[in-house]
C-alpha cells in the first residue's frame, strides 16, 4: 500500500527553497536564450536593411580586384585600395550577421590583415581575393535564407 | 558555407589565375549557332572549356562548360559570381586590353 505524504510534509520550507532555486535557474536560462534570440532577430533585421547594399559594394570591390589582377605588377596601389575597401565593408557586415558568418568574416579579415601586397606576394593576394569571393557567396546564401524566415 | 560550393569557387578561381597569368589562352569559340560564332573557349588537361553569355529573358549571366572533345559531351559548372569574373578575365585577354593600353600609353603624342 502506497502511503501518500501529507500536504504539510510536501510544502516544507526546505522544499519551497529547492523549487524556488530551480525556477530561478530556469528563469535565468530562459532569459539568456531570449536575449540570444532577440540579438539574432535584431541582426537579421539590420542585415535586411544594410546587408544588400554592403554586399553589392563588396561584389563591386571584388570585381575591381579581379580587373586589377589582370595587370598585377602595375596595379599594386589600386589592389591595396580595393582590399582595404573590402575590409571596411566586411567590418560593417560583421555586426549584422549570425555567429557562423561572423566567424567566416573574421577568418577573411585575418587573411587581409596578414597579406602584404607586393610584387612577390601575388599568390597571397589571390588567396585573399578568393576568400573575399567565398564570403560574398556565403553572405548571399544567408540573404536568401532570410527571405524564408 | 558548404565546402562543396567552395570547391567549385576554388576551381574557377584557379582558372581565373591561370588566365590572368597568361597560362590559359582563350580564343573566340569555333562552335556556332546559325553560322554565328559565340563565346570563348580554351583547352586544358585534354578538355575544352567553354564560356558563354546567356540571356535568359533579360537575366544575363555567364555559363562555364567542360567539353570532352572526342564525344562532344558537355558538363556545366555550377554557377557562382566567379564565372562572371572568369568571363571578364578571358575577355580582357582575348580583346588584348593589356597590349592596347601599353601601346596607347607608350605612344608619344
Amino acid at each position: 500500500m502506497v502511503i501518500l505524504p501529507s500536504i504539510a510534509q510536501v510544502f516544507t520550507h526546505e522544499n519551497f527553497n529547492l523549487i524556488g532555486n530551480a525556477f530561478s535557474i530556469a528563469g535565468f536560462a530562459i532569459s539568456v536564450w531570449l536575449l540570444r534570440n532577440v540579438r539574432t532577430i535584431r541582426n537579421a533585421y539590420r542585415f535586411r536593411a544594410r546587408g544588400p547594399l554592403l554586399l553589392k559594394d563588396l561584389s563591386k570591390t571584388s570585381k575591381n580586384i579581379n580587373k586589377f589582377l589582370n595587370e598585377y605588377d602595375d596595379s599594386l596601389g589600386q589592389i591595396r585600395e580595393e582590399i582595404t575597401r573590402a575590409a571596411v565593408k566586411l567590418r560593417s557586415l560583421r555586426r549584422n550577421v549570425t555567429r557562423a558568418q561572423r566567424q567566416s568574416i573574421k577568418r577573411v579579415l585575418g587573411y587581409i590583415d596578414h597579406c602584404e601586397i607586393s610584387v612577390q606576394n601575388e599568390e597571397q593576394v589571390r588567396i585573399v581575393y578568393m576568400e573575399i569571393f567565398k564570403i560574398i557567396e556565403e553572405l548571399k546564401d544567408y540573404q536568401e535564407d532570410l527571405k524564408w524566415e | 558555407m558548404p565546402s562543396e560550393k567552395n570547391k567549385w569557387i576554388d576551381a574557377v578561381g584557379k582558372l581565373i589565375a591561370l588566365t590572368q597569368e597568361r597560362k590559359l589562352i582563350w580564343r573566340a569559340s569555333s562552335s556556332s549557332v546559325f553560322g554565328v560564332s559565340y563565346g570563348l573557349e580554351t583547352d586544358y588537361a585534354g578538355k575544352t572549356l567553354k564560356l558563354r553569355t546567356i540571356n535568359d529573358e533579360g537575366n544575363v549571366y555567364s555559363k562555364l562548360e567542360l567539353q570532352e572533345p572526342g564525344s562532344g559531351e558537355v558538363w556545366e559548372f555550377p554557377y557562382s559570381e566567379a564565372t562572371e569574373h572568369l568571363m571578364d578575365a578571358a575577355r580582357y585577354q582575348v580583346v588584348g586590353v593589356g597590349e592596347f593600353l601599353d601601346e596607347l600609353l607608350n605612344k608619344s603624342a
